[in-house]
C-alpha cells in the first residue's frame, strides 16, 4: 500500500514488465499471430480498395471490356486467397486466446493455492482478489482484455500505415496548388487541416472525459457484482425458499431486490447516459466533421483536376479505414489503463509478499511419529483485530495422547488449531517442533503433519476418490481401506461409479449429491488418507445421529492409534474417551487433565459436563 | 448458457418473439423511455448511412471524369456533410441507450423469476429437475451481452438489414436485374452454410463454455474461497489444482484444433462464393461497360452497393440467429412463468388461532416416486403439546416437519390441523400457523432486523423483536454491534456487513421463530452448533419460547426429549415409538438403545475409552 501512493509510473511499467512476462509464459506465438492477423485483415482490405480503383481507372480511360475483366478476375482471386489466409490466422489466434483463458485461471490458482493462509484475510489482498475476479467474470478476464487491446494496437497502425501508403501516391497532386482562386490554393488545405485538427484535438479531449467517466461507471459496477451474482443465484438457491415461505417474507426478498439491487443499477444507468450522453453526442458529431471535410476538400480538388478517378476511388475507399484506425488507437489509453490497473490486482495477488518467516528447514521423517509440540506462552489476535482470541497458552503435546477440547463457543479451541497447523503464527510466543520453532520448517513439509477434519471443511465437485486423495493419481488400496476406515466404504460401494463417482451437479449430470454425515465421513477418510501423526477432528459429529455418534466415537482409537489426537466437541461425551481434556475459556486454557480428576475439581468443565450430562445421567441404568 | 436448439419450444417464434416486443414497449412505458426514437433513429443511421457515402463518391467520380458538374458536386456533398453530422451524432448515444435500456429490462425480468420462484410450491424448487426450469430462466438474462432482454436491439437490426437490402435492390433493378439474381443466388448459399458452421460453433461452445467453468471453480470459485482455504493449504491442494487444470487445457486444445479444421473449411467455401459472386457482377458489369451502357461512376457506385449488399445479408443472418436465439430464452423464461403457483382452494381467512392440534391420517410421502421418504404416518398431536422426534439420520424426521408445514404435499393421505383438512388452506393461511428452524440456514443479505422479522422494515414491532432477541440471548451481541439492529450481515455481497459465527447465526434463527408468534413452532437441530452451556440455556428457556405453542424439536442431542412431552421415534419413514421418556426406556426398544449409546459415555461407571459393545 506504501509503495502504491509514491511511485505511480514505476508501478505502470511493473505491471508492464508483469504482464509481459505472463505472455511469453502461456504462448510467445501470441505475438506473432496477433501481428500477421493484422496484416493480412488490411492487406485483404487493401485489395479490394485497389481493386475498385483500378477498374474505375480502366473504365474512366475507356479501356478493352476484356481488358477490364481481367482486371477485375485477377483482383478478385488475389482479395480471396488473402482473406483465406486471414481467415485460418484468425482462426488460430482464437484458439491461442482461449488458451489464455484458462492459464489465466490457472495462474490465479497458483497464486491463491500457494499463498500463506493469513494472506486472504488481509483486507487489501482480499480486496484486488474480488476486483480481478469481477473482472474476469465481466470481461472474460485479463488476457481476453489483454490480447485484444493488443490486437486493437497492432490493427490500429497498419490500418493507418495501409492507409498513408495507398493515399501517399496522390499526396503531391492533391497539394499542387496553383493559387488561382481560394478552391485551389494553400489557405484551402491549411483551413481543412485546421479543423482536421481541431476536431481531432477536441475527439481526444472528449474521450478522455467519457474515459474518465467510464472508470467511475466500471467501479460501480465492480463494486455491485457480488450484489449482482447473488441475486442471479436466488432464483436456484431453494434451500432459503423455506423459510421464506413459512414466515411470508416474499415481499419483504423483493423490496431488498428492488431498493438493494434494481433501483440503484436503473438509476444509476440512468444517471450514465446523462453523463455521458454528451460525450458520445460530441465524439459522433466530430468524426462526422472530419469525415466531411476530408471529403469536401478531396472532392473539390479532384473537381480542379488534381486527383484522377483511380486516386479518388483509393482514397475515400482508405478514408474509413484511416478515420477506423484512429479510433481504435484513440481508445487505447483507457483500455490499457483499466487492464494495466486490472493486472495489477493479479500482480498484487502473485506477488504479495509474506509477513511471516518461512523456513526451510525439512521436516524430519520418522516411522515411530516421535515429533514433540509444545505451545509455550502463545498469545494470538486475528488481523485486524484488537482482543486476543488465544492469551497466553502452554501446552505440551505428549505423542500418542489423546486429548479432547471443551469450552464454549469462541473460547480459542479453534484458534490453537489453525496455530498448531501453521495457517496463522502466534503473536507472541512460539511453537516448537521437537524443540526447533515451528517457523523454521519447511511450511508445506510441516503440514504434511497433520490430518485434519475441519468444521467447515471442503469437498469439491471432481470423483470421489481425488477428494480423498487430494490427488490425479493415487493408492486405490488405501484409498479403499481408509473409506472403510471411516465407515463409508459399503456406501461408497453402491454409488453409480463407486469410489470414481463424481461429487455433486455442478459439472456432471451423473454426480451425486451427499449428505451432511456423509460429507463428514469422506472429510475423515481425506485426513486418514494422509496418514498424519497428528490427527484433528473438529466437531466431526455435529450433524451426526446418536448412532453414528457412537460409531465414530468408537472407531476413534483405531484410526488414531499411535497418533497424536485432538477431539473439539460441544458433546462433551467425547471427553470420556480421550486421555486429557483440555478446558479453553475465553482464549486460555483454564483446566488440563482427565475427567475425573477435571470433575473433582469443580470449575469450568465440570460446569460444562452438568449442564450437559445431567441430561443423561438422570436415569440410572440400574 | 445455450440451450439445446432441438428441443421444442411451448410457444412458436412468433409468439415468442411478439412477447418480447411487447414487453420492450411496455417497460419503455413504464420507465419514460423513447423506444420509439431511439429504433427509428438507429436505422436510419444504419440505412442511410451507406447509401450517403456511396452516392457521394459517384458524384466525385462522375465529376472527374466529367459526367456531372459543379453543382451537382456541391449539392452531393452538403447533402453528405449534414447527413454524415447528424448520423454520426445520433448513433453511439441511441446505441448506449438501447444497451441502458436492455439492461433495466433484464433486471425487472430478474425480479419476477426471484418472485416466481418464491411463489410455486416448494416441492418445484427443490427437486433439481424442476428447479432446471428456473435455471433455464435465469440463464435467458445471464448474459448482458446474448441475454433475451435484447430482443428488441435483435430485432431492429433485423429490420435495419432488411430495409438496407430492401434499398440496395432497388438500386440494382435499376442497373441490371441480373445482378440482383446473383446477390440473391450467393447470399443463398451463402445463408445455407452458416448453419454447419454455427452448429459447429455451437458444439465448440458448449465445451468451452464447460472448461472455462470447471477452470474457474478451481481458480476464482474455491481457491479463493476463504471457507475453503484452510483445507486447500494444509492438505496442499496446490499440487492437486494445476495437474487438473493442466488436463483441462490440453481438453480445450484438442477439442479446438478439431473445431477449428472443420470451421476453416466452411468458411472457405463461404469466401469462394462471395469471390465468384463478384466475379458474376463484374461479368455483367462489364457486359454492361461495353455497350457503353456504364459511367465510371456508376461502375463504382454498382460495386460499392453489391458490397454493401453483403454486409447487410450477414447482418441479417446473424441478427436472425440471435433473434432464434432469444425466441428460445424467451420461451424458457415463459415456460418458467407459467409454473402453477400454489394457491391452495381457499376460502375464508380465519384468524390465526392462538393454538392447534395437529393430526396425521395415513400420510406418506416420496421424494422420487419410488421409495417412500415418510410412509403411512399415523398420529395426533393436542393444541399446545412439545414433542420430541427423533431417529436415524434419514429417517424422514425433517420430511415429516415439511410435510405438516404445507412445504411439501402429501403424497397419500391427509394432514388436519384444528380438525380441518390443512390440504384445503391456501399457502399463505398455512405458513401463518407456523415458525420453524431449519438445518440449512438462511440469511438474507439484509439488515439483522429483517433478517428476525423476515417482513419489510417498516412493519417491525420494536418490542416484540427485543423480547425475541433476549429470549434467544443474542441482545448482549447485538448490543455491541455497530449499527445494533440496523446492521447488515453478509460480507459476501457487502464488505462492511458483518458475519456472524456459527452459534449466533443459530440464536438469530431462534429469535426468529420467536418474533413470529405463531400457533405451532417446529425446531430442526437448533443447537448443534451451540457450546454446552447455551444448549443448556435454550433448554431451561424452552418453556417460555413455546408457551402455549404446538411444538415440533427434531434433534440428535436426546437431551432434548426431557422438556417434551411427549417423543416420537421414527425409523425408515414410520413411526416406530411413541410415548414419555420414562416410557420409552421402559420399554428397553429403539429409543432405549439409541439413548444408551448417546449417555454411555456420560455415565461414571463406563470408563472412557472401552468401545464394549455389551454395554449397550
Amino acid at each position: 500500500m506504501k509503495q502504491r501512493s509514491d511511485k505511480k509510473p514505476s508501478e505502470t511499467m511493473e505491471n508492464l514488465r508483469f504482464s509481459a512476462r505472463l505472455l511469453k509464459q502461456t504462448s510467445p506465438s501470441a505475438f506473432a499471430l496477433i501481428l500477421l492477423t493484422a496484416l493480412f485483415t488490411y492487406a485483404a482490405q487493401m485489395a479490394g480498395v485497389w481493386l475498385s480503383a483500378r477498374m474505375t481507372a480502366l473504365i474512366s480511360a475507356g479501356a478493352a471490356a476484356q481488358t477490364v475483366f481481367q482486371t477485375a478476375v485477377a483482383l478478385a482471386v488475389s482479395v480471396l486467397a488473402l482473406s483465406l489466409i486471414r481467415q485460418a490466422l484468425g482462426r488460430w489466434s482464437t484458439c491461442t486466446f482461449h488458451q489464455f483463458l484458462i492459464a489465466e485461471n490457472k495462474i490465479l490458482s497458483e497464486a491463491l493455492t500457494g499463498k500463506d493462509y493469513a494472506l486472504l484475510e488481509k483486507p487489501d489482498f482480499q480486496q484486488a482478489l474480488r476486483y480481478y475476479q469481477t473482472w474476469i467474470e465481466n470481461n472474460g478476464g485479463l488476457f481476453s482484455f489483454f490480447y485484444s487491446g493488443l490486437q486493437e494496437m497492432v490493427s490500429g497502425i497498419f490500418g493507418i500505415a495501409f492507409s498513408v501508403a495507398a493515399i501517399a501516391p496522390a499526396i503531391r497532386g492533391l497539394l499542387a496548388f496553383d493559387n488561382r482562386s481560394f478552391r485551389t490554393s494553400w489557405g484551402f488545405g491549411a483551413v481543412t487541416l485546421l479543423t482536421v485538427a481541431v476536431c481531432g484535438g477536441l475527439t481526444a479531449w472528449i474521450s478522455d472525459r467519457y474515459a474518465k467517466k467510464n472508470i467511475q461507471i466500471n467501479d460501480f459496477f465492480r463494486d455491485t457484482f457480488a450484489q449482482f451474482t447473488y441475486w442471479l443465484d436466488f432464483p436456484t438457491r431453494y434451500k432459503p425458499g423455506k423459510d421464506i415461505r413459512i414466515y411470508g417474507s416474499q415481499n419483504m426478498v423483493i423490496q431488498e431486490y428492488q431498493t438493494d439491487f434494481e433501483d440503484p443499477q436503473r438509476q444509476y444507468r440512468k444517471n450514465t447516459r446523462r453523463t455521458l450522453g454528451a460525450e458520445l453526442q460530441g465524439m459522433g458529431a466530430m468524426q462526422g466533421v472530419i469525415t466531411a471535410v476530408v471529403y469536401i476538400f478531396v472532392a473539390v480538388r479532384a473537381f480542379d483536376g488534381a486527383l484522377t478517378a483511380e486516386e479518388l476511388v483509393r482514397f475515400t475507399g482508405c478514408v474509413p479505414i484511416f478515420i477506423g484506425a484512429l479510433a481504435q488507437l484513440g481508445n487505447l489509453p483507457y483500455f490499457f489503463n483499466m487492464t494495466l490497473a486490472n493486472i495489477g490486482y493479479l500482480r498484487k495477488i502473485c506477488e504479495y509478499p509474506t509477513e511471516r518467516h518461512m523456513g526451510t528447514l525439512p521436516v524430519e521423517k520418522r516411522n515411530d511419529n516421535q515429533y514433540d509440540i509444545e505451545f509455550k506462552h502463545v498469545s494470538f489476535k486475528y488481523p485486524g483485530t484488537a482482543a486476543y482470541a488465544l492469551k497466553d497458552v502452554s501446552l505440551k503435546l505428549k505423542i500418542g495422547e489423546h486429548l479432547a477440547f471443551v469450552g464454549h463457543n469462541g473460547s480459542g479451541k479453534s484458534t490453537f488449531i489453525k496455530l498448531l497447523c501453521r495457517l496463522y503464527d502466534p503473536t507472541e510466543g512460539e511453537i516448537t517442533l521437537n524443540g526447533i520453532d515451528i517457523r523454521k520448517y519447511d511450511i508445506d513439509e510441516y503440514m504434511s503433519l497433520f490430518g485434519v477434519v475441519f468444521q467447515d471443511f471442503s469437498l469439491f465437485s471432481v470423483p470421489l476418490s481425488q477428494n480423498v486423495t487430494t490427488s490425479v493419481e493415487f493408492d486405490r488400496k488405501k484409498l479403499l481401506d481408509v473409506l472403510d476406515k471411516a465407515g463409508i466404504g459399503e456406501r461408497v460401494q453402491q454409488l453409480p461409479h463407486r469410489e470414481d463417482t463424481v461429487l455433486y451437479k455442478d459439472f456432471d449430470e451423473d454426480g451425486v449429491e451427499i449428505s451432511g454425515g456423509e460429507a463428514q465421513k469422506l472429510a475423515i477418510a481425506r485426513a486418514l488418507y494422509r496418514d498424519a501423526p497428528f490427527v484433528v477432528l473438529d466437531e466431526p459429529t455435529a450433524a451426526l445421529d446418536p448412532i453414528s455418534e457412537f460409531e465414530i466415537y468408537r472407531r476413534f482409537n483405531s484410526f488414531t492409534d499411535g497418533k497424536t489426537a485432538i477431539y473439539i466437541s460441544h458433546r462433551l461425551s467425547s471427553c470420556r474417551f480421550c486421555d486429557k481434556i483440555i478446558v479453553f475459556q475465553e482464549g486460555q486454557i483454564v483446566q488440563a487433565g482427565s475427567h475425573e480428576t477435571l470433575l473433582a475439581q469443580g470449575g469450568a468443565y465440570s460446569a460444562l459436563w452438568h449442564a450437559q450430562a445431567k441430561y443423561y445421567v438422570t436415569v440410572e441404568q440400574a | 448458457m445455450k440451450r439445446n436448439p432441438e428441443k421444442k419450444t411451448r410457444h412458436t417464434f412468433f409468439q415468442n418473439i411478439g412477447y418480447m416486443a411487447r414487453r420492450s414497449i411496455a417497460y419503455a412505458r413504464a420507465y419514460h423511455l423513447s423506444i420509439a426514437w431511439m429504433t427509428v433513429s438507429i436505422i436510419a443511421q444504419q440505412v442511410l448511412a451507406p447509401l450517403l457515402a456511396a452516392y457521394v463518391l459517384k458524384v466525385m467520380i462522375d465529376c472527374v471524369s466529367g459526367a456531372a458538374s459543379g453543382g451537382q458536386l456541391l449539392c452531393a456533398l452538403a447533402v453528405f456533410t449534414v447527413g454524415s453530422i447528424a448520423l454520426e451524432t445520433v448513433k453511439k448515444s441511441q446505441e448506449q441507450s438501447l444497451e441502458i435500456f436492455a439492461d433495466g429490462l433484464r433486471w425487472q425480468m430478474l425480479r419476477e423469476i426471484i418472485a416466481k420462484s418464491l411463489a410455486v410450491p416448494y416441492a418445484d424448487v427443490e427437486d433439481s429437475r424442476r428447479r432446471k426450469t428456473f435455471g433455464n430462466a435465469v440463464s435467458a438474462i445471464q448474459w448482458g451481452d446474448m441475454g433475451v432482454q435484447n430482443t428488441w436491439g435483435a430485432l431492429l437490426n433485423l429490420f435495419a438489414a432488411l430495409t438496407g437490402i430492401a434499398s440496395f435492390f432497388a438500386i440494382l433493378a435499376v442497373a441490371d436485374l441480373r445482378l440482383i439474381a446473383i446477390c440473391l443466388a450467393a447470399a443463398a448459399a451463402h445463408f445455407a452454410l452458416s448453419f454447419p458452421i454455427k452448429r459447429l460453433a455451437r458444439k465448440y461452445e458448449r465445451q468451452l463454455f464447460a472448461t472455462r467453468s470447471k477452470a474457474r471453480y478451481f481458480s476464482c470459485g474455491k481457491a479463493s474461497d476463504p471457507k475453503a482455504a484452510k483445507d486447500v493449504k494444509l492438505f496442499h491442494l496446490a499440487g492437486w489444482f494445476s495437474p487438473l487444470l493442466d488436463l483441462l487445457t490440453r481438453d480445450l486444445r484438442q477439442g479446438m484444433r478439431r473445431y477449428c479444421r472443420q470451421d476453416t473449411l466452411l468458411n472457405a467455401a463461404q469466401l469462394a462464393i462471395l469471390c465468384a459472386r463478384d466475379l458474376g457482377v463484374f461479368a455483367i458489369l462489364t457486359l454492361l461497360y461495353g455497350r457503353g451502357e456504364l459511367t465510371a461512376g456508376n461502375f463504382i457506385f454498382y460495386y460499392s452497393i453489391i458490397s454493401g449488399t453483403n454486409a447487410w445479408l450477414l447482418q441479417f443472418a446473424q441478427q436472425y440467429s440471435l433473434l432464434y436465439q432469444n425466441h428460445l430464452q424467451a420461451d424458457d423464461f415463459r415456460v418458467c412463468m407459467e409454473l402453477a403457483e400454489n394457491t391452495g382452494a381457499g376460502g375464508q381467512v380465519d384468524a390465526v388461532p392462538d393454538s392447534c392440534a395437529v393430526s396425521f391420517e395415513d400420510v406418506s410421502f416420496s421424494y422420487d416416486g419410488e421409495h417412500d421418504a415418510v410412509s403411512h404416518l399415523n398420529f395426533c398431536v393436542s393444541p399446545g403439546e412439545k414433542i420430541a422426534i427423533v431417529g436415524e439420520n434419514g429417517a424422514g424426521k425433517t420430511t415429516a416437519m415439511k410435510l405438516l408445514s404445507g412445504l411439501y404435499a402429501p403424497t397419500h393421505g391427509r394432514i388436519l390441523i384444528n380438525g380441518r383438512d390443512a390440504g384445503e388452506l391456501t399457502d399463505k393461511e398455512r405458513f401463518k400457523l407456523f415458525s420453524a428452524i431449519f438445518q440449512d440456514v438462511f440469511l438474507l443479505p439484509a439488515s439483522l432486523e429483517t433478517n428476525v422479522t423476515m417482513q419489510e422494515e417498516s412493519r417491525t414491532d420494536a418490542g416484540r423483536l427485543a423480547e425475541a432477541l433476549r429470549l434467544a440471548g443474542l441482545s448482549e451481541r447485538v448490543a455491541q454491534l455497530p449499527d445494533g439492529i440496523r446492521t447488515r450481515l453478509g460480507k459476501e455481497v457487502d464488505s462492511n456487513a458483518v458475519d456472524l459465527s456459527g452459534g449466533e447465526t443459530q440464536k438469530l434463527l431462534l429469535a426468529r421463530a420467536i418474533y413470529k408468534q405463531s400457533p405451532i413452532i417446529i425446531l430442526d437441530e437448533p443447537t448443534a452448533a451451540l457450546d454446552p452451556i447455551a444448549e443448556n440455556e435454550l433448554y431451561m428457556k424452552y418453556n417460555a419460547i413455546t408457551q402455549g405453542r404446538t411444538s415440533f424439536y427434531i434433534s440428535h442431542r436426546l437431551a432434548s426429549t426431557a422438556f417434551c412431552d411427549r417423543i416420537l421415534f421414527l425409523e425408515n419413514g414410520k413411526i416406530v415409538e411413541t410415548g414419555t421418556h420414562a416410557q420409552l426406556m421402559a420399554q428397553k426398544g429403539k429409543y432405549f438403545r439409541m439413548y444408551s449409546m448417546q449417555s454411555y459415555y456420560y455415565n461414571e461407571e463406563n470408563e472412557g475409552g472401552i468401545h464394549d459393545e455389551t454395554a449397550v
